[in-house]
Parts: structure tokens; sequence; C-alpha cells
């Protein structure tokens, strides 16, 4: 398909932001409150879309997220807060978010020794748009969103050794990942991590926008001045007490991993003891059906 | 005392109203070719000419004649560098005769076509959309 002009103009991304994007940061998650406050706005903007069932916690939690591997984004905004999310989670023993339905795809990619990670948890705070505004023609929308793509990206190619990007969405959202290049991955699927929502997958290979970065267009997005790992120094390392407090006392995300699952955690906290983490689940109480 | 408050903490208050945008599709001011056909109930109106503006909902242009309201529109548009043009659908949202107008032989009438845009897979779709958006990002990075 013939993009006219497209991503051309989206290399003045790299260095410009309009003026109503001047004070919005895009950076990783520094901060259990942050991580708290993103992970309630996935929760929020997702229940209002049926992609997940209503819980306690009113955060959207995955166990991936446990893992040090696992990056947070945000845009922030001096007053408004965090306005905007997206997720990084590198491929692990704990495979990808995605795998639940894509597994077999995904395994095509990691039988060629790519490394993967997939770009999961978008989310913007819709508040700020109304009702019904579509990202593709919503200027501010479109630009929160490619802004956040591209931190990511920027992270994703100086922190990590990622080949392949891949994602796993509505495919209503189709439309945006099209635009930034993505190339068809799994055809139509019913998710049950989305609530039983279709799902379609998409991929995008890190060197093909490296090698087309300069003849290219559509990738100036993502290759402006070369990012630096320093941009990214303050990201969240969890504390045992946070893996105790998100992923056993408040989710119990921990306990529902495999042995295997619980012993690549372990290798990944050295210096904790996840199984003291998973021995502090406060006790089950019977509910009043159970005592009679 | 708001403003410097802003200041103070180094917000741009029109950032922070610019920020609350509710508008559905922002509208683009661009002269594009256009050839239309509208079949209403007084029967087929069919023309050529450009743009008056175009967003994500829909056009608007200048017709030589009223048009009642749900009409339904043909409407093909060439977009900048793109050899195929675009077939397009759509319902009259409304029409007026221009403001400050003096009735000639001339078109005389704006109309507000809102696209029946409906699936992503459509390629018409899919190509509009992507044309709406780098406009956007043209508009506001430039």
């Amino acid at each position: 398909m013939h993009l006219p002009n497209s991503f051309g103009l989206l290399s003045g991304l790299r260095d410009s932001a309009p003026a109503f994007m001047r004070s919005v940061e895009f950076r990783v998650v520094e901060t259990m409150e942050e991580f708290r406050t993103a992970s309630h706005l996935i929760y929020t903007e997702y229940l209002k879309r049926n992609y997940l069932l209503p819980n306690s916690t009113q955060l959207k939690l995955s166990l991936h997220q446990v893992l040090p591997t696992t990056t947070t984004f945000i845009a922030r905004h001096p007053r408004s807060g965090i306005i905007g999310t997206i997720t990084l989670v590198a491929d692990s023993p704990l495979g990808l978010p995605m795998d639940e339905v894509y597994k077999a795809e995904l395994d095509e990619l990691r039988a060629q020794r790519l490394q993967l990670a997939e770009a999961t948890m978008l989310a913007l705070d819709t508040s700020l748009f109304g009702r019904g505004v579509f990202t593709m023609f919503h200027a501010k929308k479109l630009l929160l969103t490619l802004r956040l793509f591209k931190v990511m990206f920027d992270y994703l190619r100086c922190s990590t050794a990622t080949d392949e990007l891949v994602a796993c969405f509505n495919p209503k959202h189709k439309i945006l990942y099209d635009f930034l290049q993505l190339k068809p991955l799994g055809n139509l699927k019913m998710y049950t991590g989305a609530n039983g929502n279709p799902a379609i997958a998409q991929h995008l290979n890190i060197s093909e926008t490296q090698r087309r970065a300069k003849s290219a267009a559509p990738y100036t997005l993502f290759y402006g001045h070369a990012p630096s790992p320093k941009m990214f120094v303050k990201k969240l390392g969890f504390t045992a007490q946070d893996l105790r407090t998100l992923f056993m006392e408040e989710t119990r995300l921990l306990a529902s991993a495999s042995p295997t699952e619980r012993h690549y955690i372990q290798s990944c906290y050295p210096e904790y003891d996840v199984n003291v983490i998973l021995k502090t689940l406060p006790p089950i109480t019977p509910s009043p059906l159970q005592k009679l | 005392m708001e403003s410097h408050e802003h200041r103070a903490m180094g917000l741009d208050e029109s950032l922070e109203m610019a920020l609350l945008d509710q508008r559905k599709a922002e509208r683009l001011p661009l002269t594009l070719p256009l050839t239309y056909r509208i079949d209403s109930p007084t029967g087929t109106l069919e023309g050529h000419t450009n743009t008056i503006d175009i967003g994500g909902g829909g056009v608007r242009f200048l017709v030589p004649k009223m048009l009642t309201s749900h009409s339904i529109c043909y409407i093909v548009l060439l977009l900048p560098n793109q050899q195929e043009p675009l077939s397009l659908m759509g319902k009259v949202a409304w029409c007026r005769q221009k403001q400050g107008f003096r009735s000639t032989r001339t078109t005389s009438f704006e109309v507000g076509v809102a696209f029946t845009l409906s699936t992503s897979s459509d390629e018409t779709f899919v190509r509009y959309c992507h044309f709406i958006a780098a406009q956007l990002l043209m508009k506001h990075l430039r």
C-alpha cells in the first residue's frame, strides 16, 4: 500500500512536539505509584471496552510484569498525571502474553532464533478525548500514541536485543498498526486474555526497519537521534516488598505460577527468596457459606 | 494567580485546554479534486469540484442546488501522490446556502457529506485513514 508522505512526517516527532504535547513526558515508569497508576489506567480503559472483567484491585496485572525484563512506559502530563501507557514484555521462559492464542505463530519466529518482545497493554486516558474518538482522525490521540510507541522503540533499540516486535490487538486497531508498518502474523482469533474479544497478531522486524531507516520514510519515526540507555536508568525495579504486595497479597499471581515459572522468576531475583514471598500469602478465610 | 501558579509549575495553560479535546475528528482545510453523484428524492446531481475541507468523518464542498439531508452520495476523491482515486459513499449531513453568496449561475450551496466508513479491512477505508492521519501529523508537526 502506498502511504503518501505519511512517515516522512513522522520524523518530525523525533525532535519537535506540537504545543499541546510540550509538557507531556514520555518515559519508563520510575516508581511504584506510577506503576499502579498506569495499571489502573489500563484497567479502567479496558473495562470500558469489556476487554477484562472487574477485579477488586482495579489494576490490570499479569505474571509477565513480575519479570524485570518487562517495562512499562508512560505519557505523564504535569497536571493530568499519567494519560497513556504501553508495556514491553521481553520473551522468556514465561513466554509472551499473546502465546495464549498465537503460540504456533510465535514459535515459528523463535525457531528462526529471533528474540521477541511484545508490545502490549496500550491505553490512553479517553476522558481527554471523549467517547468514540478514532485515533487516526484525532491529532492529539494519534500523536500521544505514536510518542508512546517511540519511547518504547527507543528502549527496545538501546536496552534490549530484540529482533522482532510482536503485538496482538483487537482488529479495530489494525489500521494504527498498519500505519506503523507492522506485518500480519496471526489471523483472527478469540483471545481469552482480552475477555474473549477478537484479536489479530502483527509483527515488525527490527533489523528490517534499521536497514530501511535511511531509504524508506516509514521508519524515520523510530530512527532519529540515537537513543541512549541513560534515558532509562531510572526504570522501576521491584523490591521484595513490591512483589509481595502486588503479586501475592493483592493478586496472588505469583501463587498461580507453575514450578518452572517460579524457578525462572527466582533466577531473575537472586537477592530475594521467592519461596519466602510465596509463603506470605495470607490464609484464605473461609466464606460464610464454606463455614456452613 | 492561577496562571502564575501554572507558570511556576512549568505548565502551559493553553496546553491544558488543548489536551482536553473532545472533538471526534479534526477538519483539515484541504483542496482536493472530487467527483460526486448525489441521489436525492428530487433527482440525481452529478459534478466535479474541489473539497473545502476534509476530516475523518466526511467532506465539505460546493454544489449548485439545495440537497435533502440523508441523500446518498457517491464520491470519488483524488488524494495527492496517489494514482488510484478513492471511491467513498456517504450521506448528506447538512446543506445550506453559502453565506454572503449572491445568486448567480455558479455554485451556491455548501454540502457536508458524512462518510459511511465502516470496516477496517476495507482497503479504501484504510487508505483514507492513513491519508487523514498523515495530514493531521503534517498540520501539527510543521
